[in-house]
């Protein structure tokens, strides 16, 4: 029976071989190690074992993973796009000029050109709040009438009294 | 003779293996099927049986391959799994009312007996080793099988008996020390 090595690999383990005995162990024991070790060496391997093993367990390892599908034509673009750096650098000056021209259309139309009507919402709110009849709880919270909160409530529904009065002229 | 990849190198190999590379996988059988069979030989003394003990514990690590998570444990886990399955192989054969031999599990001297091994050395004192194998406790069998035919590491032998380094080192010494006392006693008696 002869050993045979079918795929010998390129490379050898640092550590390959048994570790050296320790120090303590005893002149006799590292020889008789050293016989054992002639002995398991000796030993033969059956012709194209690993032949044999490969071949009964190949068969379990697991399969390739395929390689991703072609997606729609948008994503097949898109990766082309993304993959050129020439592309990217376009894309990214496009963006930026974009964004420009958003701000600046911003800047230029500026605060307070315009006034939006108010919601409807606001004015039902706002017609209720006039609405709400005083009864004798407002002595209960007369102390409280001073206070900044009230005092600025007080004065945003004078500004709505306002805005109605301008919206039924 | 095939040695073993280094550490990184087998995880990587380990790594294509388990993506499916037939390639890497050839590689992880070469480095480790002769090592494997010798241990299983030398524990049962059965050539065939160490063989199909072999391709069965492969046939394990292949399946749980994309599974392995151990880094840097692979040896250790490959040689108990290859124990495991001679331990349960001899089980079940017990339960099939076919006594196994007691020489078939005296490791070398099971190994002695197969007429086929044409190129083994035949040398007085390798018989006379032989015959003090099968004399030694199978724990003590065990522990030198190991060492001398998985090739592991006192660290990774500890790692796979799920004993401390120590314990490792203290037994391999109790078994030499055996060892060579049935030596001596045989050589007397002779």
């Amino acid at each position: 029976m002869t050993v045979r090595d079918e795929h010998p690999p390129s490379y050898r383990f640092p550590d390959q071989g048994r570790d050296p005995l320790p120090a303590d162990f005893e002149p006799e024991l590292r020889d008789l190690d050293a016989l054992l070790a002639e002995q398991a060496r000796r030993e033969p391997v059956p012709d194209r074992l690993a032949d044999r093993v490969f071949e009964a367990s190949v068969g379990g390892l697991p399969r390739r993973k395929p390689l991703p599908a072609a997606g729609p034509a948008a994503v097949g673009w898109i990766q082309i796009l993304l993959s050129s750096q020439a592309w990217r650098g376009r894309l990214a000056m496009a963006a930026s000029l974009g964004l420009v021209f958003i701000l600046a259309g911003l800047f230029m139309r500026g605060p307070g050109k315009t006034i939006d009507p108010p919601p409807e919402r606001s004015i039902v709110l706002a017609a209720w709040l006039t609405e709400v009849p005083s009864d004798g709880d407002d002595d209960e919270v007369a102390h409280l009438l001073d206070t900044a909160a009230l005092s600025s409530f007080d004065e945003l529904t004078g500004e709505l009294d306002e805005i109605i009065a301008e919206f039924d002229m | 003779m095939p040695s073993s990849p280094d550490k990184d190198t087998l995880q990587e190999t380990l790594q294509q293996a388990a993506a499916g590379d037939e390639h890497a996988w050839r590689l992880i059988v070469s480095s480790y099927s002769r090592r494997v069979f010798g241990l299983i030989r030398a524990q049962c003394g059965n050539a065939d049986l160490a063989e199909e003990i072999t391709q069965s514990t492969f046939c394990t690590i292949v399946s749980k391959i994309d599974s392995y998570s151990e880094l840097g444990r692979f040896e250790p886990w490959l040689f108990r799994i290859a124990m495991n399955r001679l331990r349960d192989e001899m089980r079940r054969r017990q339960r099939q009312a076919r006594p196994v031999e007691h020489t078939a599990l005296t490791g070398l001297a099971g190994a002695a007996r197969e007429d086929e091994h044409a190129n083994r050395i035949d040398k007085p004192e390798s018989d006379a080793l032989r015959r003090a194998m099968a004399q030694l406790s199978e724990a003590d069998q065990k522990i030198i099988h190991l060492r001398h035919f998985s090739e592991l590491s006192f660290k990774q032998i500890a790692e796979l008996l799920e004993q401390p380094l120590g314990t490792v080192l203290a037994r391999q010494h109790r078994a030499l020390k055996k060892l060579r006392e049935i030596m001596g006693s045989n050589a007397d008696d002779e």
